[in-house]
């Protein structure tokens, strides 16, 4: 488990570096959700839309949209595939992306490139903390928290 | 073509298929963290938590350096109140005198009750915009914002940043008052009577951990109803609906009614919106900086 200051991110799943969209491999499939620094950035979140099951996930492009005190914008796929699964718990209740990030998934993704998309994605507990500590420095510098 | 604008300040970052804003451009900072005296109940301080805590002068330079340096362009400066509602500014002043000073920042101010030297200070500051919430109905401003002050005390702050000529731009929150709506009309009758530079409406969020997470705000054509009383008492003033509104499919309809209500912008608009203005005939301006700073 990476931590730093109040933020955790577990060490064995995958992040996307930019949209902190954490991803875990799931008998070769990608379940993804906000991790814990990305609801902390983003603030109270209000409102969640994702694309229905059986739609494209598309590697850096929007799977759904997310709007919160903090954050108005996409939820952007750290894979490209197909999606199999949508939580439609999530989309209830929107505010678990704060209260229980690694439990509020967002989608099940049945990749189409793998292995490729996996080498974008920070792994491994070093990895991960060593990302997370600068980047909880360049957010913290640049006022782009939300403190609850 | 009338023109519209389109305004996401660094406040919150944002992102749609029309409109992505660079970032590093405006932020919001609270001059006492998120500490406040009040505690309103639909915000308990949490708004204040989502801004960057500069307590200290030195914090305040410090931040607006940075910012500068990222190619930062200006700076929201607000602050809870404390029990007299009033927003401790003036031991900041100065140091917003020497910001503008230095990195040609333009500065707005949100602040609460203030007196004639207060005024006068935050004058000679320099400071571009002067924001200011007005509430139309005493018992809102009781029971929701725990208010010590009346209405009348805000009159009268307004009354005094008009006189010295500051371009005050007062807010109006629609659904305040848990969703109902109260003093709205109140207040726009209120302001009405002053030679303000703009208005700013937004709608209540209901926010987690709050009293008011879970009530039901007001409807889009309840806010409508607002829009156009404001765009009919303030035919040549700028009416925005600013930053904050309810989420999800309400904020596309509320969007949707600002345009065709006349407003003359919309700060962080929905997905969608940018083309349908188009579509009603507007051209589109872009800004990265507070809507209260719109130069028609």
């Amino acid at each position: 488990m990476a931590k730093y200051k109040e933020i955790e991110l577990p060490g064995d799943l995958y992040y996307d570096r930019e949209n902190h969209i954490w991803a875990k491999l799931e008998d070769g499939k990608i379940r993804c959700g906000v991790d814990q620094f990305g609801q902390k950035a983003a603030g109270s979140v209000a409102y969640l839309k994702i694309k229905p099951k059986g739609g494209n996930a598309i590697k850096l492009k929007p799977f759904g949209t997310l709007e919160a005190g903090k954050y108005i914008g996409p939820l952007k796929s750290p894979v490209g595939g197909t999606i199999l699964e949508v939580n439609q718990n999530v989309l209830d209740n929107p505010s678990l992306v704060n209260t229980d990030p690694y439990g509020a998934w967002m989608v099940l993704i049945e990749p189409s490139n793998l292995e490729e998309d996996l080498k974008d994605l920070v792994h491994g507990e070093e990895n991960v903390q060593k990302w997370l500590e600068a980047d909880y420095k360049k957010y913290e510098e640049e006022g782009l928290f939300a403190k609850e | 073509m009338p023109q519209i604008l389109f305004s996401a300040p660094s406040i919150k970052r944002y992102e749609t298929s029309e409109f992505k804003p660079e970032g590093n451009s405006f932020f919001a900072v609270s001059i006492t963290g998120s500490a406040c005296g009040l505690k309103c109940s639909h915000c308990l301080g949490k708004i204040l938590s989502y801004m960057k805590a500069t307590t200290t002068k030195e914090s305040l330079y410090r931040f607006a350096k940075g910012l500068y340096s990222r190619g930062g362009k200006g700076l929201l400066v607000s602050g809870g109140s404390n029990r007299n509602g009033v927003v401790p500014m003036r031991p900041f002043l100065k140091t917003l005198e020497k910001i503008k000073r230095e990195f040609n920042f333009k500065l707005v101010a949100h602040i609460g009750i203030l007196d004639k030297e207060t005024v006068a200070e935050i004058k000679e500051s320099g400071i571009d915009r002067v924001m200011i919430d007005i509430v139309g109905s005493e018992d809102t401003l009781r029971d929701v914002c725990h208010q010590k002050r009346e209405m009348a005390d805000f009159e009268e702050t307004l009354s005094i940043l008009c006189k010295y000529e500051l371009k005050v731009v007062p807010h109006i929150v629609i659904g305040l008052d848990f969703g109902k709506i109260k003093g709205e009309f109140n207040a726009l009758k209120l302001v009405c009577k002053y030679p303000i530079y703009s208005l700013v409406l937004v709608g209540i969020l209901p926010l987690l951990s709050t009293p008011m997470y879970g009530i039901k705000p007001p409807s889009p054509e309840e806010m409508k109803d607002v829009f156009i009383r404001a765009r009919e008492l303030f035919p040549d003033k700028p009416v925005m609906l600013g930053c904050t509104r309810p989420m999800g499919p309400h904020k596309i309809k509320t969007d949707i009614f600002a345009l065709s209500a006349g407003l003359n912008g919309i700060a962080y608009p929905s997905e969608g919106i940018v083309s349908r203005a188009r579509d009603m005939g507007y051209e589109p301006q872009f800004s990265e900086v507070c809507c209260s700073l719109y130069e028609p």
